[in-house]
């Protein structure tokens, strides 16, 4: 019956050629129905049986569209439009929202793409492998340079400013085109006395949105362990200010300044801290706990931290996390790259490694040596040339800075999304499920060069299940969009372009180091 | 041919093939229930609304018939031109095809009222919404 399905679920007709615990695996909009929560007698479908009684009886009275009925329209509307439906009315929200679960679980997970210019954008649902258009008018994407992070539905843009040295920051949520300026800070050096000040390109930035909606806004300079320390900043939307990610005093600031100096060098533990807080996407969990300290971490040896060291903290930090939902195994996405050029990435390899299996010394030996250990289950690999033929790759200029600056991977439930944010560079996702690599049917020679992606969610960037990825969004929808919910994003002033609103001073005491 | 009669909600009454009116299911159930020797009544469906779907099924089931020429192009010209009507009316069909149990125009209603929501700023949506009920009241 192709009523129920608006969308053509082309995911059926790949060949599954592994056993799947594939989640979006029968459509769902068919069963969305029994589902609806009834406040009104069932009028749709009814078993047989039609009283008059039951039906207002009064000549020409004419109901409102009934629940049902609206929930029925909305199956016609796509994505983008489901989400500002929903600030039609309170009746239209509650609505929406009540039901948005069944809705985003029928169109999957989806990347959004834009163009160079931010003025024509998609909406990619690797699952089902169809697109949309979004128009421009809902996306002013051109008005910002560079998505920096993205977390459960809500990114952050790096503003262009004119003084290089100032931090500007806008967090919004793309679909309902709801942005808010983060107060601007300066990104300056640690020596209060010194001129030199570094570039706000320096500062790496990480977005964690907490399940009430609210969200904090990490950025780390890339400028040494003392700026490491002194100059990482931290946003709380609850408070609406720039703070010190690392206290100054108290047993956290003991802790901490214990835990930074236990490293062989800065970059060694910064580049290690920085991947399992890309890799968790959940760095509160790297803060020392409060009372008591675990004599497995860190900050309680005084000795100098090995990898393996630190992995084996990642992965109780990882087990920790797990235990609260059901992630089972990680995945890990190396770049496959030809040994003389090793700028040149040829393609991607994907490995699983079973957490349940192992104790934390095993994940922390795996994480470290995972090409060559046993522990690590081979999934797939692809040359990009495959996907994209000749050319692909002929941008694919690595930075010198980073291992892989411009790689982004998301992991939702089976899929796998690999996405290069850079010219030429489009998305490609790996389905666990089907075995098969998807991409979107977009022209290279298109407009879609530089592009901006964006998922609805990245739990723990290693796995997801799709229960959590919903409510989640569904948490940050609610709290992006309604004035009454007391909400981080419309309920201060909302961006109306790209003008430098006001200025904060950073209210940090920096004493001398 | 049997005959089936329909009565409205202002009690007009429509005389229409059985086969015609099984297709409303909610109609089938009726005639299963209290057979064909009275009229149906549908209180809830004005003669207005009740004759465009009449007209929509009596068009559909042409079309489906043996020998007919009409082409896919012109079934769904009919289609457009038939949901082509001011907002209160589209939103009765929806009301009427729901009561009445036509899938098929159910479908074809909704969608029509969701390609008027899509694109547009909520505030749009939300008067089109209310003008439409006040044009009802």
């Amino acid at each position: 019956m192709t009523f129920w399905q608006p969308r053509k679920l082309a995911i059926h007709n790949l060949p599954c050629s592994k056993p799947s615990n594939y989640r979006y695996e029968a459509p769902i909009l068919p069963s969305i129905r029994p589902a609806f929560p009834r406040s009104s007698p069932l009028k749709l479908g009814w078993p047989g049986r039609w009283t008059t009684s039951s039906a207002s009886g009064c000549k020409g009275a004419r109901e409102d569209l009934s629940d049902e009925l609206l929930l029925l329209i909305f199956l016609h509307l796509g994505i983008a439009d489901l989400f500002r439906a929903q600030y039609v009315c309170n009746k239209w929200h509650t609505l929406i929202l009540a039901n948005l679960e069944q809705y985003l679980q029928a169109y999957g997970p989806w990347v959004l793409m834009a163009n160079t210019e931010g003025s024509e954008a998609i909406v990619w649902f690797p699952l089902f492998g169809s697109q949309a258009k979004v128009s421009s008018n809902d996306l002013h994407l051109s008005k910002f340079s560079s998505i920096v992070a993205s977390y459960k539905g809500l990114v952050c843009n790096r503003l262009y400013h004119e003084v290089e040295t100032l931090l500007a920051l806008v967090v919004g949520n793309p679909i309902t085109n709801e942005w808010k300026q983060l107060p601007i800070v300066m990104a300056r050096s640690n020596d209060p006395s010194s001129d030199c000040k570094f570039s706000s390109n320096a500062f790496e930035v990480e977005i964690q949105v907490d399940s009430d909606g609210h969200y904090r806004v990490l950025a780390i300079p890339d400028t040494g362990i003392a700026a490491f320390w002194d100059d990482a900043l931290e946003y709380d939307s609850r408070t609406d200010c720039w703070d010190r990610l690392f206290p100054k005093e108290g047993p956290q600031a003991e802790r901490w300044q214990r835990f930074l100096s236990l490293g062989h060098t800065f970059h060694t533990t910064w580049y290690l801290l920085l991947e399992v807080m890309h890799g968790c996407r959940y760095w509160r969990f790297l803060l020392p706990p409060v009372g008591g300290v675990d004599p497995d971490m860190p900050w309680a040896t005084s000795d100098p931290l090995s990898p393996v060291e630190f992995y084996y903290w990642a992965g109780k930090v990882l087990k920790n996390c797990c235990a609260s939902s059901d992630m089972d195994y990680v995945l890990w996405v190396a770049t496959k790259r030809k040994r003389q050029e090793p700028k040149l990435v040829m393609g991607f390899v994907i490995y699983k490694l079973y957490l349940d299996k192992l104790d934390n010394a095993e994940i922390a030996n795996a994480m470290v040596s995972y090409k060559s250990e046993e522990a690590w289950e081979f999934v797939t690999e692809v040359d990009v040339k495959h996907l994209y033929g000749e050319g692909w790759d002929s941008q694919g200029e690595m930075s010198r800075d980073c291992p892989d600056p411009g790689f982004r991977y998301y992991w939702i439930g089976d899929l796998v999304c690999i996405i290069r944010i850079s010219k030429n560079w489009l998305p490609v996702a790996f389905n666990l499920a089907t075995w098969e690599w998807i991409k979107p049917n977009v022209d290279i020679s298109e407009n879609f060069k530089g592009m901006s992606v964006f998922m609805p969610s990245r739990i723990l960037q290693n796995v997801f299940q799709s229960q959590s990825l919903l409510s989640n969004f569904i948490t940050i929808l609610r709290a992006s969009g309604i004035d009454e919910h007391n909400i981080p994003l419309s309920g201060q002033e909302k961006l109306r372009g790209c003008k430098v609103q006001k200025m904060v001073s950073l209210n940090i005491d920096r004493g001398s180091t | 041919m049997v005959k089936v009669t329909l009565k409205s909600a202002e009690g007009d009454v429509f005389e229409v093939d059985e086969e015609l009116a099984l297709e409303s299911l909610m109609v089938k159930n009726m005639i299963e229930d209290v057979g064909l020797d009275s009229a149906i009544s549908l209180p809830n469906v004005s003669s207005t609304i009740l004759a465009k779907v009449i007209e929509y099924i009596k068009f559909h089931m042409d079309a489906q018939k043996d020998g007919s020429k009409k082409t896919s192009e012109e079934i769904k010209a009919f289609d457009d031109d038939f949901v082509n009507v001011g907002i209160p009316t589209l939103f009765e069909m929806v009301l009427a095809s729901n009561y009445l149990n036509v899938k098929s125009l159910l479908s074809l209603t909704c969608n029509t009222v969701a390609n008027m929501i899509k694109t547009k700023p909520p505030a749009e949506v939300k008067e089109m919404f209310t003008s439409a009920k006040q044009a009802k009241a």
